[in-house]
């Protein structure tokens, strides 16, 4: 009898005793060392990517992970790695980024849009050639070759390159 | 041989039968006179008229007790009333006291309402009101109807005299702030001419009138056209049927002493006369214009200094004797007005009214004067101030015939319209040629000033032309590259602008976090103490074969 009341006790006792929680791993997107930071380059997110925390798209719902998160803000993450790839852009140029999303089906998704400045001849007052600003929106995507947060890291990075050489070629003829 | 001899007794003289006649006699004397002892005395009644009573029949009552029954009711030789002659019960002689009042209670309908109802059936019967005095007295004079005040109430009466009795009655209620709190009980009229009201005012209400309590003339409605709009007073509906008065403490007056029993009030016609003159004492003073009164009403306000202490009385030429008005070159128009000494000492009475008499004598002397003035320069009304006028020579109070008068002086337009002559007159008189070689000579000097400012603005253009005066621009532009410079620091390339803009990401995502809990708290308020691990996030490629 006193063996069945001293179990009830640590059974109820062991309730309140927690799991061991796992730790939160940060990442960050690579950077090449030994590049310029071009100060032409402006990058932003939209509103639903203002998330520390790394997000997946399932269909239409989005969800953050939580023991996986970036270690800077996505954008000011962005703007480093962008504004390290287009060293050699001159003109001010602004990239927006609307999706920015991972999935389970191992499918990373990057799109927005990206503006420059570019001379048109628009017949004005003064008739004379003008800048005007112009958008190209960008949309790529590519499947992880392997599982997990490192290999998504690694396509977001391929992804951006492909973006950062796009804009590159528009730019740098 | 025995001879029977009668016996002869001789009888008493009185049978013993005789007791019993006897003792009835004694018995019947014995109830005559127990009757004769136990009726109570008999009172003798003088009425105007005997309409519903009945010998024998109609009883006398006090407080609705019987108290005695009337035994014959006659003429009385002067054919002009009737004698009621009534029994009073020997348990109510005490009743019977010199101040005792009779009246006939009957079915009646007034302005109190409907009284003596329950006597459609019963019949007429006389009240006795119980009064006090000395006991004995058996001649009375009886009243037609409940009298006003009937014995012992207690409570204060006091005279309200005016000029116009309007519709005031025997009876019509006294209100304070349209609640009946006594009655007019008698009315006359004095010599002078004047109407004099008896008012009762009944305990507790006596309390209320205080010296300072003005009584007006509460009966019927007012209704006036103001330039605010429309106004309608009215007291309460009876008094409006009946008329009667109301009393009242003015605003901004302190209620003052309680009142002795006979205190005289005036009477006034309404409620806004009780503001307008709220003091009983006031000083006459006559005031002689020269100019026209055109606009001047009686009842216009008197202002000292721009406040209101007192009102025209009176705007009539005969105010002044023909032989006074005789020896003036141009008849001057008299105007009595009336000023508030309460208002102006602060002291309503007989000794104020000397104060008020002594401050307007020094006041006259540093120069004050009665003057008209427009109160509206639409409407044309006018009003009497009384102000300083410092360059006025000092003036003094007159008294011509029974009035003192005060010294007066023209002012508002007519003052205006004098002065704008005198500055005509002025102009008139001023030298205008020398004025106009003057000038002649200024206009020659002003050319001359021209010239000379000429000269400086060349040396002007000189000094301008110096090499020192042309380094000032490129030292103005040195100074404002440092500026730049200064500013650049905190250009969005500056290590400041970034470290700031950082600090503000890190806050924003601080502020995330922050939500994300408020929410988890929201869903479900026990996570704070009782929360589960999260569950393991997805893994990216984890479901690879779906693509």
């Amino acid at each position: 009898m006193r063996l069945l009341f001293s179990l009830i006790i640590m059974c109820l006792l062991s309730a309140c005793a927690s799991q061991k929680i796992p730790d939160i791993k940060y990442y960050v997107l690579p950077i090449e060392s030994n590049t310029l930071f071009n100060e032409n380059i402006e990058v932003s997110v939209s509103s639903a990517l203002q998330d520390n925390r790394i997000l997946f798209k399932e269909l239409h719902q989005v969800i953050p992970s939580h023991y996986h998160r970036w270690k800077a803000p996505l954008a000011h993450n962005l703007q480093r790695v962008l504004a390290a790839k287009l060293g050699s852009v001159t003109t001010k140029t602004y990239i927006h980024f609307d999706a920015f999303y991972t999935s389970q089906r191992g499918e990373m998704i990057i799109s927005g849009y990206w503006r420059t400045e570019k001379k048109v001849n628009v017949v004005n007052i003064n008739d004379t050639a003008n800048m005007m600003a112009v958008n190209y929106p960008f949309e790529y995507s590519l499947y992880q070759k392997e599982q997990g947060y490192n290999a998504l890291v690694d396509t977001a990075a391929i992804l951006l390159d492909q973006l950062a050489e796009k804009i590159q070629k528009h730019l740098v003829p | 041989m025995s001879s029977s001899q009668a016996i002869i007794k001789t009888r008493p003289k009185l049978s013993s039968i005789w007791l019993i006649p006897i003792l009835a006699l004694l018995v019947s004397v014995w109830i005559v006179t127990q009757h004769y002892l136990d009726r109570g005395p008999e009172i003798r009644i003088t009425f105007q008229t005997a309409e519903g009573i009945e010998a024998g029949k109609t009883k006398i009552k006090a407080l609705n007790v019987e108290v005695g029954i009337v035994e014959r009711v006659e003429l009385h030789r002067d054919l002009e009333s009737v004698i009621i002659h009534a029994r009073i019960k020997p348990d109510a002689v005490n009743l019977l006291r010199k101040e005792t009042q009779f009246w006939v209670e009957k079915p009646r309908i007034g302005s109190r309402g409907i009284s003596g109802l329950s006597t459609l059936l019963s019949g007429a019967y006389i009240e006795l009101g119980p009064g006090e005095g000395p006991i004995g007295k058996t001649e009375y004079t009886g009243y037609a109807n409940r009298p006003l005040t009937v014995g012992k109430q207690k409570g204060v009466n006091v005279f309200l005299l005016s000029a116009a009795s309007s519709s005031l009655s025997e009876g019509a209620p006294v209100l304070y702030r349209g609640f009946r709190v006594g009655q007019i009980t008698h009315l006359e009229v004095l010599s002078s001419g004047q109407l004099r009201a008896s008012a009762f005012i009944n305990e507790p209400y006596d309390r209320l009138v205080s010296s300072t309590s003005r009584f007006f003339n509460a009966s019927g409605f007012s209704f006036r056209l103001t330039p605010e709009g429309m106004d309608f007073e009215s007291e309460s509906i009876s008094s409006l049927m009946s008329g009667g008065v109301a009393f009242d403490v003015p605003n901004g007056i302190n209620p003052g002493a309680n009142v002795k029993e006979g205190q005289e009030f005036v009477l006034y016609d309404k409620l806004a006369d009780i503001d307008l003159h709220p003091y009983q004492f006031v000083n006459e003073y006559l005031l002689l214009f020269d100019a026209s009164t055109r606009g001047l009403q009686v009842g216009a306000p008197v202002e000292y200094r721009g406040i209101p202490v007192g009102s025209v009385a009176a705007i009539s030429m005969d105010l002044i004797s023909d032989d006074i008005r005789n020896e003036q070159d141009v008849p001057q128009v008299p105007v009595l007005i009336k000023v508030d000494t309460g208002r102006l000492v602060g002291d309503d009475s007989i000794k104020g009214q000397k104060r008020l008499q002594d401050r307007f004598v020094s006041y006259v002397a540093q120069g004050m004067r009665a003057a008209l003035k427009n109160a509206s320069l639409v409407t044309g009304q006018r009003v009497i101030t009384l102000d300083f006028y410092p360059e006025v020579k000092a003036g003094e109070i007159s008294q011509l015939e029974r009035f003192t008068v005060l010294p007066t002086i023209s002012d508002d337009v007519d003052r205006v319209i004098s002065r704008v002559g005198i500055f005509v007159d002025k102009l008139n008189k001023l030298p205008l040629n020398e004025t106009v070689v003057n000038a002649n000579q200024t206009i020659n000097s002003l050319q001359l000033m021209i010239e000379q400012a000429n000269h400086l603005v060349k040396s002007g253009h000189d000094l301008l032309a110096q090499d020192e005066t042309q380094a000032i621009p490129t030292e103005l532009n040195n100074t404002l590259q440092q500026l730049q410079a200064t500013l650049s620091g905190l250009s969005p390339n500056a290590p400041v602008y970034q470290s700031l803009i950082n600090t503000l990401d890190q806050a924003k995502v601080t502020l995330q976090s922050v939500e994300r809990v408020s929410n988890a708290l929201d869903s479900q308020p026990s996570s704070i103490l009782f929360s589960e691990p999260k569950d393991p996030d997805l893994t990216p490629g984890a479901h690879q074969d779906e693509k």
